[in-house]
């Protein structure tokens, strides 16, 4: 059994957000609570080193320019991040209505078993999304990703099953921003309309506050 | 495979299927599959998960030890779980089904993990897959495989029968 990190939050407490989205002229009754890891301000994130599908770097000059969603999870996950993955593809349709083409963040995947996912992850993720990026890297290199996302990875019996071992690993969506800063954790379950909404308006509020700075 | 040890109980598993939800029962239902699909994700994908809705219409619980298919090296009753944001996986060791009750294996939840896939499963393929009871009772079922790998919206039923060594009174039902 392997740890590598243990969940970090600035602000663990989860807020429970409603979204209320008149100003986007949805419905709040229609809308699921999305729930939060919070930050009080952006979280500069360490220096990393992936490598994406193609064996091109991936590190944190990657994340710069647009917004990006980031999921990490492992290609040998039968259930739980296909599903996520599924919804995120919902997510960036959903927000397409929303937010300009040019404006609309990046999906990347971080495969956090690189001993089975560095071989196809690009292909894996292309599935659910021709723009979805997979990334992976050495062990110490996700590590450190893990970590400076407070995320949680932990292998488990790897040692005594190498086909069916677990893979257990932190299902939050984080929110990056354009300069590849942390700003939100969105905790599971994902249901695309109400992220979608929330993101948006994050994007929205993020932007607002940088005119007026 | 298990030899039946209860001719009895094997006459009344069930035994639907319906590509328009037309339920069939047969003349002692028992278990009723329904909505049964491998989500095959991505092409390159070296794991699936195996889906189904899972009545038992008996009065007794029954208790299902072992699926085993001839598509895969290894399958397992597998419950995925998210706790505090942390998903994790589990193998079950066996799954009870309560007198009256219907399990649902759905995604984020009870699974069928379908591991050393034996060749290239494309969507729409029928897939046969053998459930057997802690009573060694064998249930046949088909799945349907798809790429989608989100809920079932359809209520497309499963295909499934019985074998044992009481040939003549397995059914399938449309």
């Amino acid at each position: 059994m392997s740890v590598i990190s243990v969940p970090q939050m600035l602000t663990r407490v989860a807020a429970v957000a409603t979204l209320f989205a008149v100003t986007l002229g949805v419905q709040p009754a229609a809308l699921a609570e999305v729930k939060l890891r919070q930050y009080s301000k952006p979280k500069v994130l360490k220096s990393f080193k992936l490598q994406d599908g193609s064996g091109k770097p991936f590190g944190n000059a990657q994340l710069n320019g647009r917004w990006t969603l980031v999921l990490m999870g492992f290609t040998h996950c039968p259930a739980v991040c296909p599903f996520t993955l599924q919804n995120l593809a919902a997510v960036k349709q959903e927000l397409s209505t929303r937010v300009s083409p040019a404006k609309l963040p990046r999906v990347v995947f971080i495969g956090v078993d690189p001993d089975r996912d560095l071989e196809n992850i690009g292909e894996y993720v292309k599935h659910f999304d021709d723009d979805f990026i997979g990334v992976s890297g050495e062990w110490t290199e996700i590590k450190k990703v893990v970590e400076t996302m407070d995320g949680f990875v932990r292998i488990v019996g790897k040692e005594k099953d190498p086909v069916a071992y677990d893979v257990r690993h932190g299902a939050t969506v984080n929110l990056l921003d354009a300069e590849g800063r942390l700003v939100v954790g969105i905790y599971p379950p994902l249901e695309p309309k109400s992220a979608a909404i929330f993101i948006a308006e994050t994007m929205l509020k993020h932007a607002r506050k940088q005119a007026t700075n | 495979m298990k030899a039946p040890s209860q001719v009895g109980l094997l006459c009344g598993l069930l035994v639907s299927f319906s590509a328009t939800s037309q339920v069939t029962h047969a003349e002692a239902l028992k278990l009723k599959f329904e909505n049964c699909r491998i989500a095959l994700g991505p092409k390159v994908a070296k794991v699936h998960a195996g889906y189904c809705s899972i009545s038992n219409l008996s009065p007794d619980p029954v208790a299902l030890t072992e699926v085993t298919s001839a598509a895969y090296g290894r399958v397992e009753l597998h419950l995925s779980e998210i706790k505090n944001g942390i998903a994790s996986m589990r193998q079950l060791k066996k799954l009870v089904i309560g007198a009256g009750e219907t399990i649902a294996l759905k995604p984020e939840g009870l699974h069928l993990m379908l591991m050393q896939p034996k060749k290239v499963l494309k969507s729409d393929d029928m897939v046969s897959f053998e459930f057997m009871t802690a009573k060694d009772d064998v249930i046949s079922v088909k799945l349907h495989a798809t790429r989608k790998v989100g809920r079932s919206k359809g209520s497309h039923a499963g295909h499934a029968n019985h074998k044992g060594s009481h040939s003549g009174h397995s059914q399938t039902t449309q």
